[in-house]
């Protein structure tokens, strides 16, 4: 196989848990395919930063959560305090599916995002701080403050959630 | 040791999460054994881990064929993307030529490739980590120049100033300390009106006086480098040996007149 299918094998291993962090940053399927596409965008143009010693998941992460951070939340819609969580037809179908979008909604995004790169992309602690720019310390602090409010989450009716199918406006 | 320093919530997480060394591990499981409650909140960890896991698992839904197609541009940019070579005698004899070609041939001494220092090296290797990064090329900013001098200066042992490019064009876009073989070295990046960045590293000299400009070439950067007192610097940029000669005139260090026989 040539190195450039290789490379590429391994980019697209990383597409689910891309689109999956996209979801948790977006809470929005539409705004998650934007966001993901940009994502490669910017890593296209991008190449020369990214250290072959390195996985590639990690650096797109990174490069995706920079964005959601420092640039494409500005240009999208402010999230309503009374906090939607778009799901697709496939998605709704499962209360268990939503219980736990509820649930993810209330935390804080700090713990949100801590969470997400830890439980849903089993990136290691050092890659998860690098992702977000923040010490190994903080990253556990937030992660369990996150993990614990949660869990109450959870366990909890949320008050003031409101479930939207798609639709962003 | 009580509980509480032990079987913190972050250290419980750690454990859960395979972040502990097999020594804290012995000792965590240890005090697990001794703590029903804290063995109560691990398994509630695991179980909530579990619940989010599997329900979020379906949310990252089939990749389409937009992010198909630029997963395929990414992998061909990153299959091209030119390793960091070695010093070699055809990059350096390709860098005299440049040189040459530019009039500056006296400027550029005639050095053997294998003796270009390890600094110069680790310099562009740090070039192409950091300077290209369209998030955070640096870690302090213009702002913070001032501390960045002191900064420089109590590592390298030798008084530094942040060199003002503006004549050519270049604004001081920040920068920051690195480790290198020979000790700190400072990177300092600057960028053109196209945002075309260039960078200047300095690190402690093992010896002391000046020394003439001497160029090579690695990859598609180019790169200058000097000693000035007790610092060694080098420049480093796209393509651009004029850009790399003006900033080495600009600091202090022109072109040469040819020897006189």
């Amino acid at each position: 196989m040539a190195r450039g299918d290789d490379i590429e094998g391994a980019l697209i291993e990383c597409l689910p848990a891309l689109r999956r962090y996209a979801m948790v940053l977006t809470r929005n399927a539409a705004d998650r395919d934007d966001l993901v596409q940009e994502t490669l965008s910017t890593a296209i143009s991008s190449v020369r930063g990214f250290d072959r010693s390195r996985s590639f998941l990690p650096w797109l992460l990174r490069i995706q959560h920079n964005l959601f951070v420092t640039a494409w939340r500005r240009r999208r819609r402010v999230l309503h305090q009374d906090i939607e969580i778009a799901v697709d037809d496939q998605v709704s179908r499962r209360a268990e599916v939503q219980d736990v979008l509820r649930a993810l909604a209330t935390l804080p995004e700090e713990q949100r995002q801590a969470i997400a790169l830890i439980a849903l992309e089993e990136l290691t602690y050092a890659e998860a701080a690098e992702v977000l720019g923040i010490p190994r310390g903080t990253l556990m602090s937030r992660l369990a403050r996150g993990r614990q409010a949660l869990r109450e989450a959870l366990d909890r009716p949320v008050a003031g959630l409101r479930l939207v199918n798609g639709d962003k406006s | 040791m009580t509980r509480d320093d032990v079987l913190t919530p972050e250290i419980i997480g750690a454990l859960h999460d395979g972040e502990l060394s097999p020594e804290e591990t012995s000792r965590v499981l240890r005090s697990l054994l001794a703590d029903a409650a804290a063995r109560t909140e691990l398994e509630a960890l695991a179980a909530t881990h579990r619940r989010l896991a599997t329900a979020l698992d379906d949310i990252s839904a089939p990749a389409s064929g937009r992010d198909l197609r630029l997963v395929s541009r990414l992998a061909q940019r990153l299959a091209d993307r030119p390793m960091i070579a070695r010093w070699g005698p055809q990059a350096f004899a390709a860098g005299l030529a440049f040189a040459g070609g530019l009039a500056f041939g006296s400027f550029v001494e005639e050095i053997s490739p294998w003796a270009v220092p390890s600094i110069v090296e680790e310099a562009s290797q740090a070039h192409q980590v950091f300077v290209y990064d369209d998030f955070r090329p640096v870690e302090l900013g213009p702002g913070s120049a001032g501390v960045m001098a002191e900064w420089f200066s109590d590592h390298l042992h030798a008084r530094m100033s942040l060199p003002d490019l503006s004549g050519l064009g270049l604004r001081f876009i920040g920068g920051r300390l690195l480790s290198s073989e020979v000790g700190p070295m400072a990177q300092l990046v600057y960028e053109d009106a196209l945002g075309i960045r260039v960078a200047v590293y300095a690190a402690e000299s093992a010896d002391t006086g000046d020394g003439e400009v001497e160029t090579v070439t690695v990859d598609d950067l180019v790169a200058g480098y000097w000693r000035q007192g007790d610092v060694v610097y080098t420049v480093i940029g796209d393509h651009e040996w004029q850009r790399v000669i003006d900033i080495a005139t600009q600091m202090g260090h022109g072109p040469v007149d040819d020897p006189q026989p």
